[in-house]
């Protein structure tokens, strides 16, 4: 046996090296995101206005969104954008192309962008646990109630071409975010949750690349 | 063992090798080579080099499922989409091909494609 004991080694690596091994291999890839929408073919963004379901008191939901989503399309897509509040009934209104096509300004492409939004704030109690570690602290934090301001925003965004009124952009948003401070402004909220949305919209929009993972099969 | 029975083994499997692998080796070079520039971000000569796969064994589910990831990476959707079909049609069961398909139809389906890949199945290390 012990003679025969090289060509049985090499007998079982061929057959390791035929029968064996990976079959796939995991990468890393900057894939781009999918768009049916091509930017470069608009002249013209016009925000139309949003059905507001819920907003705080004293708080313009549908002009903050026009200042700030505005002045993002502006950068990003180059083209001018305005402001032209259009009297939505409901949302059945953003599935009329006729609706849209008639709102028209003129020549050069417009991109409508409406839908339908919501700000919340709401107080929210929490019970603050104890870990290991408080238990031996004599300054941690105790065992109780403690408030929190929560505030979420919803957002259901169409975006639609002037020219055919097809809806080029359907999507929902939500974002919420808990503050400690129980008298947080509605306006610093929506600046933050808006930053959040502004990332998820614009990808699609732009075709944005972002990182995946995909398998590459070896056999 | 006998060395004449040892010998006889060896002598098998070198011939059973040489039938089955003849046709083999290329393609695997082929797939290999791909998956080389891909690594090195060479997408078109990964493209070149799985379509060559494809003309000599269209049955390869190796060559559908990696030219369906470049198609994807070139923002062909289309052309991955089939290609991801074709490699489903051909090992249905095979699930890195499934978690592909999954993730390339989140990428695509607007609303879908903030969430999470999900889980790989059990990954070997």
């Amino acid at each position: 046996m012990r003679k025969n004991s090289p060509a049985l080694f090499s007998l079982l690596a061929v057959l390791a090296a035929c029968g064996g091994g990976d079959t796939y291999r995991k990468i890393r890839v900057e894939l781009p995101a999918y768009s049916s929408l091509h930017p470069e073919q608009f002249e013209q963004v016009v925000f139309s206005g949003f059905l507001v379901a819920k907003e705080p008191e004293g708080f313009d939901l549908n002009k903050e969104i026009a200042e700030y989503f505005g002045s993002e399309f502006e950068r990003k897509l180059h083209c001018r954008v305005t402001v032209q509040r259009v009297a939505l009934e409901s949302e059945e209104v953003f599935r009329k192309p006729d609706f849209w096509r008639s709102l028209a300004p003129g020549p050069g492409r417009v991109l409508y962008v409406t839908g339908k939004a919501e700000l919340t704030r709401e107080t929210r109690k929490a019970i603050l646990g104890r870990t290991k570690a408080d238990a031996e602290d004599p300054l941690a934090r105790q065992r109780g109630i403690v408030e929190r301001t929560l505030f979420s925003l919803s957002l259901h965004l169409c975006l639609i071409r002037g020219d055919s009124g097809e809806v080029v952009l359907d999507r929902d948003f939500k974002e919420s975010k808990a503050y400690t401070n129980l008298n947080q402004r509605a306006d610093f909220a929506f600046y933050e949750l808006a930053q959040r949305v502004k990332t998820k919209l614009f990808r699609p929009i732009l075709s944005e690349e972002r990182m995946q993972e995909r398998y590459l099969l070896l056999k | 063992m006998s060395k004449t029975t040892l010998a006889a083994i060896v002598l098998a499997f070198l011939g059973m090798s040489l039938v089955s692998g003849c046709a083999g080796p290329h393609i695997k070079d082929q797939i290999g080579f791909g998956i080389w520039a891909a690594d090195n971000d060479l997408w078109d000569e990964a493209v070149f080099r799985w379509k060559k796969v494809l003309a000599q064994d269209p049955q390869s589910v190796a060559a559908h499922n990696n030219l369906a990831v470049a198609y994807e990476k070139k923002g062909l959707w289309e052309d991955a989409r089939k290609e991801y079909e074709a490699a489903l049609k051909l090992a249905p069961g095979n699930p890195w091909v499934k978690l592909n398909f999954k993730n390339f139809k989140d990428n695509l389906e607007p609303g879908k494609s903030d969430k999470k890949d999900k889980a790989a199945p059990d990954e070997k290390k």
